[in-house]
């Protein structure tokens, strides 16, 4: 299990990997960048849950719950990215998400949870 | 009257996978299911009863609009649609690595539970969704008292919009019944075979294409 400085590191790592290089290739590959949005937002939750619940969690059902309880304002944000992640990793390539989907979780979902974690972070 | 001869309507053999027989009919397993709650006495009295290791709830159900003034419906048992369900409801318990929960006096106040979050839901989001598949099982191996409901929520087609709505409806639910795990998931089905999508190995019917709205 992580501390909280070691998760928002991870979380901030992941992020620079989607700004600085898998964004170039979103085109033909999608679906990883969705699987690093997943992770990148997964990390800055758990980093907010330890901090302000004390809570760290194995199971993604459990995070999830925690997020539609803890974090009410951004639950849809981290399911879709949590989606978009679990289709990616798990379905056909042809099921994965698309350039647009993959995009729209760059560019609006993962912001929002991580600018709702670091604002509490302060 | 026995718990088994009460059970043993909805209570099937799961390697069964090819019946139609094999599906949760929901209406009179809930019928059956209250009729033994209020005849049962005490674990230790029905604990003989309890259904094998080998048996299964079949927790598959699709919610479908007619095409005709998009009413809210429940499948026909004969569709095609039901035995995909079935195969899908294995297929995704297994590549998650859970196990289907088999019925036992003690996970009865959850299935009904479940029953209940299941209503709030669907008349949350029933007016933007094409279908559901649920399904219930383990947590995990180790964690043998913990049980997720999980499945798919179909919409039409890709909308950021819609589906923050629907987990916006998700995340109610799941403050309201902190208890219970969730995992649903929202695919768009405009340009997917969904059978496919989901199960990945069922290629023979697309459940959807009758019963888009």
């Amino acid at each position: 299990m992580l501390e909280v400085k070691e998760s928002l590191a991870k979380a901030e790592r992941n992020r620079n990997f989607i700004l600085q290089k898998l964004l170039q290739i979103v085109d033909k590959y999608p679906d990883w960048v969705t699987i690093v949005a997943f992770y990148c937002a997964l990390h800055f939750v758990d980093a907010h849950l330890l901090r302000h619940h004390s809570i760290q969690r194995e199971h993604h059902e459990e995070r999830a719950r925690d997020v539609a309880i803890y974090m009410q304002d951004i639950y849809p944000a981290y399911k879709r990215l949590f989606d978009m992640g679990f289709r990616a990793r798990y379905q056909r390539i042809e099921d994965s998400p698309t350039k647009d989907e993959a995009q729209s979780v760059v560019d609006y979902d993962l912001p929002e949870v991580e600018a709702y974690v670091k604002q509490r972070m302060a | 009257m026995s718990c088994s001869q009460y059970l043993e309507p909805i209570f099937r053999k799961s390697t069964d996978t090819n019946s139609h027989d094999t599906l949760f009919d929901r209406s009179s397993t809930m019928r059956i299911i209250s009729r033994y709650r209020s005849n049962y006495k005490s674990t230790e009295e029905i604990a003989e009863d309890k259904p094998t290791s080998g048996q299964a709830i079949d927790f598959a159900i699709k919610f479908q609009r007619s095409d005709a003034g998009c009413r809210w419906q429940k499948p026909v048992l004969e569709s095609p649609v039901l035995n995909v369900a079935q195969n899908i409801r294995q297929e995704f318990s297994f590549d998650k690595g859970h196990q289907i929960i088999s019925p036992t006096i003690e996970n009865m106040d959850l299935l009904l539970q479940t029953e209940r979050v299941l209503e709030v839901l669907n008349k949350g989001i029933r007016e933007m969704v094409e279908g559901i598949f649920y399904d219930v099982r383990l947590l995990s191996p180790d964690r043998a008292t913990d049980y997720v409901v999980g499945g798919w929520i179909v919409i039409p087609k890709y909308d950021r919009n819609l589906e923050h709505e629907i987990y916006r409806k998700l995340g109610d639910v799941i403050r309201s019944n902190p208890r219970l795990l969730l995992d649903f998931h929202v695919i768009a089905s405009k340009g997917r075979e969904l059978n496919k999508f989901i199960s990945g190995r069922y290629k023979r019917y697309n459940p959807w294409s009758d019963y888009v709205c």
